[in-house]
């Protein structure tokens, strides 16, 4: 099954850099469909974040201190089987987002993409996740 | 003149030796040289002289020629007088009517002093350099975690930001694509800089999959036709990766400076030196004295270059026309012990 629609989708926003945290739950914030659960700044509050909110969606930024986004992806999944891990990272390099997606994730986004496309992706996640 | 004082005024040390290893004869030269007295060079077998670490070699080498094989090329150690060593190097011959060995031997210790201190400073140069080399790589890692962590974040977060601003009014909506735009450019200028400090794993890609790489994301981003010419290059990873980050800044300047549309790049290599090539066919530069431009604007990219080139030991030659450029790399290559005693 899948989330029904017109549920809240609750999302945690998982980015070393505060700005970018800070930026991404101003445009979340604006959008109804969307709640911002948690945050975290390192992978391993990630995998903190995921077994105590078990959100609908995580933003996972990939470089990040303690342990990186990728290699946080499998204990994230195994803490919260139903979370949609979206990748979201300056890294361009198509192995990169191999690793991610090998990893787990369901999207990989690069870091300078418009909000909508942000928003358009947690939506689809939030949609696509199992109950 | 005659031939015995033609024999005592040479400044070679000549002598005549039997074939049972004794002088039997010898020059002044001998005693200028080594301190010796005649009598004293001749009262006992010329290899008490030789260094012990030399004799057996020297014995050798003797019997040889008292069976008629001339010596050429042959250096052992004698002592002097004074306790010191002094390098000789020898021709010898037998003559077949008397038996007795004729040799002219020559003090080289100067020449092999030098030339082992010689080898010592090229040693601490090349250990050196590729100490250089590490601590630069080291520093690009640096640079790089800089850049992502604050230039880059910055540029996304502002992006993010302005993706907020309500852009019904015209009024705002222009001042605010003008600044997406510049922080859209200040964004790729960095990545453009973060790629060009990646670390490169020419350990499994090797210098011409690493070229590749390169050539190809730079192809995709300035729409340049890039052709690779790449030997099988065999130097150390430090002289290879600097080779790599080289060609990759000449590429760029050829792109944005000199607005080229194709470029050749040819990389090779010997046991002496490395070397990559980058050709193209952009507006050229002025090149003075075989330094840096003015008319492209690619002149400070191009001291960069030549000042990298020469702290390996390298040099930069460039030659320009309005028709295109040619920036030629060679740096000397490096040993891996001398490697290895850099990274320690």
């Amino acid at each position: 099954m899948t989330k029904a629609a017109g549920k809240t989708c609750r999302v945690a926003i998982c980015d070393d850099a505060e700005t970018i945290r800070r930026a991404l739950k101003m445009a979340l914030a604006r959008d109804e469909r969307i709640e911002v659960v948690a945050e975290a700044a390192t992978g391993v509050e990630a995998i903190e974040v995921a077994r105590a909110v078990r959100p609908d969606v995580m933003l996972l930024d990939v470089s990040m201190p303690e342990l990186n986004g990728i290699d946080a992806i499998p204990q994230v999944l195994e803490a919260s089987p139903s979370t949609t891990v979206l990748i979201m990272s300056a890294h361009r390099s198509p192995e990169t987002k191999a690793r991610a997606l090998a990893a787990g994730a369901s999207t990989y986004l690069e870091k300078g993409v418009g909000m909508s496309d942000v928003i358009c992706n947690v939506v689809l996640g939030c949609t696509a996740a199992p109950d | 003149m005659s031939e015995p004082s033609f024999f005592d005024i040479a400044q070679d040390m000549l002598c005549v030796a039997t074939p049972e290893g004794r002088f039997r004869r010898v020059n002044d030269s001998w005693t200028r040289t080594l301190g010796w007295s005649r009598e004293e060079l001749c009262a006992k077998p010329f290899v008490e002289f030789v260094h012990p670490d030399d004799r057996d070699r020297t014995a050798t080498e003797s019997r040889g020629v008292a069976t008629g094989r001339p010596t050429f090329h042959f250096r052992n150690r004698y002592r002097s007088k004074s306790g010191g060593w002094h390098w000789v190097d020898w021709k010898s011959v037998l003559d077949e009517e008397s038996g007795e060995i004729y040799a002219s031997a020559r003090d080289v210790t100067r020449e092999v002093v030098l030339h082992e201190r010689l080898a010592a400073r090229e040693a601490l140069l090349t250990t050196m350099v590729a100490q250089q080399l590490h601590a630069r790589e080291d520093e690009h890692r640096r640079i790089a975690v800089k850049l992502h962590d604050s230039a880059l974040q910055h540029s996304v977060a502002a992006l993010m930001f302005l993706d907020l601003v309500p852009l019904d009014d015209p009024a705002v909506r222009e001042p605010v694509d003008l600044v997406r735009g510049e922080v859209n450019l200040a964004l790729e200028t960095t990545r453009l800089v973060m790629q060009g400090l990646d670390p490169l794993d020419l350990g499994e890609q090797g210098v011409a999959a690493a070229i590749a790489s390169t050539a190809e994301e730079l192809a995709a981003r300035f729409g340049l036709r890039i052709d690779l010419e790449v030997d099988d290059v065999c130097v150390s990873a430090p002289i290879a990766t600097s080779l790599c980050r080289m060609v990759r800044e000449t590429l760029i300047n050829a792109a944005k400076h000199a607005h080229a549309s194709r470029v050749v790049v040819s990389i090779g290599s010997d046991e002496l030196d490395a070397w990559a090539e980058v050709r193209d066919d952009g507006r050229g530069m002025d090149v003075v004295d075989g330094g840096t431009s003015s008319r492209s604007g690619a002149g400070l990219g191009l001291a960069f270059l030549r000042e990298r080139a020469a702290s390996l030991g390298g040099v930069l030659h460039v030659t320009s026309c309005p028709e295109g450029t040619c920036v030629r790399m060679v740096i000397p290559s490096l040993s891996p012990d001398a490697i290895a005693g850099g990274r320690e």
